[in-house]
């Protein structure tokens, strides 16, 4: 176990995950054009990889450090056109991205196998491809550019030469004020016309407010169309002549200049808060900070009239509630994060997961920029992870049964993301198989958690509460992703722990969707406050399906539980004075809360309410682990802590066995 | 320098029936009333140790260690959060008397007491809180 | 009436804070850093006393983040002792604990927590500690004061140590036994 003191900070976690996150990106674009690959992708990457090993080394992240700089060396090999990009390295690179993440998360976690993956990225080495005469010898370069070239910009001159195309140079001038967005304006209007290798600094230009460049491009364009380029800039514009006949003698050569500065410098930088928020945040200050201003005048204002003084503390002080509570808002907004990252680890995993299981399948996926509090977004990872992998396995067929049924070889899964109001349903959808509900009927009734009669009489949508609970799996094989092959059940207690709702929809043959239903935010929650034996907890109202009067009155199933007709229903019924250990309150009026979850219905007595609240919750933290029954905490007023139910785990706790609707006889 | 750059914001507060003053960025807050924790075979002056956001801060009785005297009735006594360097002390006074802006015009130097390293024209007593603090007396086993 | 300029303007100078200042010779105890200071301490140990019932305890002083007045806590439902209940400290809600009960001691804490108990006894007070797994609370009779002891200065416990009692402070009946707190609250 690594102790606290050897945890680097969150900065470093946060950001070597960002830049492994588009490393891993890049690659996956780099497999897609592997026929053509752009350079600056191919700088990207060697970058981003760069950057990565100076993080962890600053740090004292070695095992991260030593992967990075294997990682380096070959994607700084594929750029300089030394090694070829095949899938076996991108795998092994992409095993690294995995790595890093990992090893950023816990630096304990993955060290052994970052080491291994380090030696074995070492070891691919490539004798470089013969290349014969260097055509870059005959290009007629001034000998000090030659010299300042960089290892990269060689490659690429070479490239340029190798497609028959011309290299130009061209010398620029700008304004000393203006001139870094001149040449940014000027290498976008470039790259449509040809590939801008070089940019070198110019010889002195006459006059003193301006700077020259001088700027090497490869381009298969003609003269005219590069000159148009350059229309409104002076620029002195030609081909670099290419000598028929190599030169007698070598020439000579100053020392080359490293590549190391120049490229690795602007590693990838992604604003993780979007500055619109930033801007509006920093506001929110500024007007704290004059409400504070006003505040200190009011005591020289005191003296002269205590009573208009005590009306202008006050509207300063509603000012200030008020303002705070903006501030508020804007940083819990603050906390959103889209969920591409997440379905880009789903790419990968997908692609790794696909090939192990010998099915062929395309993983699409919609909704990515939809974005949801960032700690739910972690908390999504593993019960996603568990459905991908139950839709690859069990879900999607091998392609030759698949063609067999009509359907195209390779299976489709689609992961889409949709916001609807305060909520955001992710569903995965795959078009393989679907659920088999007559097996289901038939292990649950195996397994007893349904009796014969019940088994029969249950609709599919009944039956999605067997395949949600623990102790059913219809696969005996345990895959190495799932882990110990356990069923939805952990998916659904993980989303329940979410606040949120997982429900299937399926059709033997066609396929299946799991559809997760989650609040947008875990910060905030709104609750219904309840009285119960004189203390106070909070129902997340988005469990909350009914609220009524209860007299006390109820009917005793076979089994003793309790029931209370509710709208056509029976539904069980509990006092949640009894379950939590309280002391029993005098017969008085009650109150019947019904709460629900997916397919499931509980009761609960209460003794009162106490009006809806939006409230900022609280994890319990890891000293307090699991409080049956109870899933955070949320202050209330000043001083007074409630605690927030987890109408999940109740339910569990109360039902027991898969639960069933009853319609009223 | 201008006169005007060399100005001093100072945080005034009385002790006994005179107004001291310490340098305003010293002072990160001012605190409620607190119940220090005695600590053993501490000098007169130190009254205890108070928790702070998370640390344990020393609370120091400036009134020891200034003239006696009587403050103005509406006076009310408060505790001084102030910098020392690197540390934070609490400072017991017996009522704030505002922020006060001084340029060195305002200033002469010198003090009829020791440790008060100027007085202003309304008779504000800048404090040399690290002379003042400074024990030279107490045994030298109590490094900070 | 006013001095030169440069007289006053060195008085000025010794006025002003800088963060970098020097304190003179020595200065009041105990550590005050508002970073956390490495160099405290180096000869001696600072500790927390507090009483349990009839005994003397104390824990080292850079473990507490806070003594509070004892107070009503909000109560968790099926709660077992020692969880007493947890209350909530500037956003983080923090679990309070009875440490008699791994020191072997008969309870001397009141019912403290939902709404049937009564207002805890005056000199009942809750130190905050620091642990491996966040902030918690210890629920004890009185606090002694700060106590300061050279390294090596205390004493080994009757039987040896035993589990979290790390020392025993020499002084008054029965001593005063130091304990970890990370071992008090496991």
């Amino acid at each position: 176990m690594s102790p606290r003191s050897d945890r680097p900070p969150p900065e470093f976690s946060s950001e070597a995950v960002e830049t492994a996150e588009a490393l891993g990106r890049n690659l996956l674009l780099l497999e897609r054009t592997s026929a053509d690959p752009d350079p600056e992708v191919l700088n990207s990457v060697f970058r981003q990889a760069h950057s990565l090993k100076g993080l962890a080394a600053t740090f004292g992240q070695t095992p991260m450090a030593e992967l990075a700089h294997a990682a380096e060396d070959l994607l700084d090999r594929f750029r300089l056109g030394k090694a070829r990009l095949s899938t076996g390295r991108l795998d092994l690179l992409l095993e690294a991205v995995e790595l890093f993440q990992r090893l950023a998360e816990d630096p304990s976690a993955a060290v052994e196998d970052a080491r291994a993956l380090a030696a074995r990225l070492s070891s691919m080495d490539e004798a470089p491809e013969r290349m014969g005469e260097d055509p870059l010898e005959r290009l007629e370069l001034q000998p000090e550019v030659r010299r300042v070239l960089t290892e990269f910009e060689e490659h690429r001159l070479r490239e340029t030469l190798r497609r028959g195309e011309l290299v130009w140079s061209a010398r620029v001038e700008y304004p000393l004020d203006t001139f870094d967005r001149d040449l940014e304006q000027l290498k976008a209007r470039l790259r449509g016309v040809g590939e801008l290798v070089s940019t070198l600094p110019g010889p002195a230009a006459d006059r003193l407010d301006m700077l020259s460049f001088v700027l090497l491009v490869g381009s298969g364009a003609g003269e005219p169309a590069l000159r148009a380029v350059f229309a409104g800039a002076p620029v002195e514009l030609r081909p670099v002549a290419v000598r028929k006949e190599r030169r007698p003698g070598p020439e000579a050569e100053g020392p080359r200049s490293t590549t190391e500065g120049g490229e690795a410098a602007g590693a990838a930088r992604t604003l993780r808060v979007d500055i619109a928020r930033l801007d509006a945040l920093m506001d929110d200050v500024g007007e704290l900070r004059l409400i504070g201003e006003a505040i200190r005048g009011l005591s020289d204002a005191r003296e002269q009239s205590p009573r208009a003084w005590t009306v202008e503390l006050l509207r300063e002080q509603r000012r200030l509630v008020r303002r705070l509570d903006i501030l508020q808002d804007r940083l819990l907004q603050a906390r959103m994060v889209p969920l591409r990252p997440l379905f880009d680890r789903m790419q990968r995993l997908v692609r790794r997961m696909a090939r192990e299981a010998g099915k062929e399948l395309v993983l699409e996926t919609s909704g990515a920029e939809v974005q949801i509090d960032k700690r739910l977004v972690e908390e999504l990872s593993d019960p996603l992870v568990h459905l991908v992998r139950n839709a690859i396995d069990h879900g999607i067929e091998p392609a030759g049964l698949r063609e067999g049924r009509g359907k195209p070889r390779a299976g489709r899964i689609l992961l889409s993301a949709e916001q609807l109001g305060a909520r955001v349903v992710l569903a995965l959808t795959d078009d393989g198989g679907g659920v088999d509900w007559a097996r289901v009927r038939e292990v649950a009734i195996q397994r007893g958690l349904l009796d014969e009669d019940r088994a029969r009489a249950a609709t599919d949508r009944e039956l999605q509460a067997v395949l949600f609970s623990p102790g059913f799996s219809t696969a005996s094989s345990v895959s190495a992703m799932s882990g110990r092959g356990v069923g939805l059940d952990v998916v659904k207690t993980n989303i329940a722990g979410l606040s949120g709702v997982i429900d299937v929809e399926s059709r033997a043959g066609e396929g299946a969707t799991f559809r997760i239903t989650l609040p947008v935010t875990l910060a905030t929650v709104r609750g219904l406050l309840v009285g119960v034996s004189g203390r106070v907890y909070a129902v997340p109202l988005s469990s909350v399906l009914d609220v009524l009067a209860h007299d006390g009155r109820h009917g005793v199933t076979d089994d003793g539980r309790r029931m209370v007709p509710v709208r056509g229903y029976n539904i069980p019924v509990v006092s949640l004075a009894e379950t939590f250990g309280l002391p029993r309150r005098a017969e008085g009026g009650a109150y019947l809360v019904v709460v629900g979850v997916a397919e499931r219905r509980l009761g609960l007595v209460v003794d009162a309410l106490h009006g809806q609240r939006d409230l900022v919750t609280q994890a319990l933290g890891p000293r307090l682990g699991q409080v049956p029954g109870i899933s955070g905490a949320a202050e209330v007023g000043h001083h007074h802590t409630v605690l927030v139910l987890d109408v999940g785990a109740l339910l569990d706790e109360v039902l027991r066995g898969p639960p069933l609707l009853v319609a009223q006889a | 320098m201008s006169a005007e750059s060399q100005a001093v914001e100072v945080c005034a507060f009385w002790v006994g029936d005179a107004i001291y003053g310490i340098d305003v960025a010293r002072v990160d807050e001012i605190l409620p009333r607190v119940v220090p924790l005695p600590v053993d075979e501490a000098p007169a002056h130190v009254e205890g140790v108070v928790h702070v956001h998370g640390t344990a801060v020393t609370i120091v009785d400036l009134r020891r260690l200034l003239p006696a005297g009587t403050p103005p009735r509406t006076a009310k006594p408060k505790v001084i959060l102030a910098r020392l360097g690197r540390r934070r002390v609490g400072l017991r006074v017996d009522g704030m008397a505002g922020v006060r802006r001084y340029t060195l015009a305002d200033i002469r130097p010198g003090g009829p007491v020791p440790g008060v390293l100027a007085v202003t024209a309304d008779d504000c007593r800048l404090l040399d809180l690290r002379g003042l603090l400074a024990d030279r007396t107490a045994p030298p086993r109590v490094p900070l | 009436m006013s001095e030169g300029p440069s007289s006053l303007e060195a008085l000025l100078a010794r006025f002003r804070f800088r963060p970098d200042e020097e304190l003179d010779g020595t200065a009041p105890l105990p550590a005050s850093a508002v970073e956390p200071d490495r160099e405290a301490g180096a000869d001696e140990l600072q500790l927390l006393t507090f009483g349990l019932g009839t005994g003397e305890y104390a824990v080292a002083l850079g473990t507490v983040t806070e003594i509070l007045r004892a107070r009503t806590l909000t109560e968790i439902p099926r709660a077992r002792p020692p969880l007493l209940g947890v209350l909530n400290l500037r956003g983080t809600i923090t679990p309070v604990y009875d440490p008699s009960l791994r020191l072997g001691l008969p309870s001397t804490v009141p019912p403290c927590a939902g709404p049937d108990c009564d207002r805890p006894p005056r000199p009942a007070r809750i130190l905050v500690v620091r642990t491996a797994l966040g902030p918690a609370g210890l629920w004890v009779d009185r606090v002694r004061g700060v106590q300061r002891v050279r390294n090596g200065g205390l004493e080994r416990p009757k039987g040896g140590p035993t589990g979290g009692v790390i020392g025993v402070l020499p002084g008054a009946e029965g001593g005063c036994s130091v304990v970890d707190p990370e071992w008090l609250l496991r």
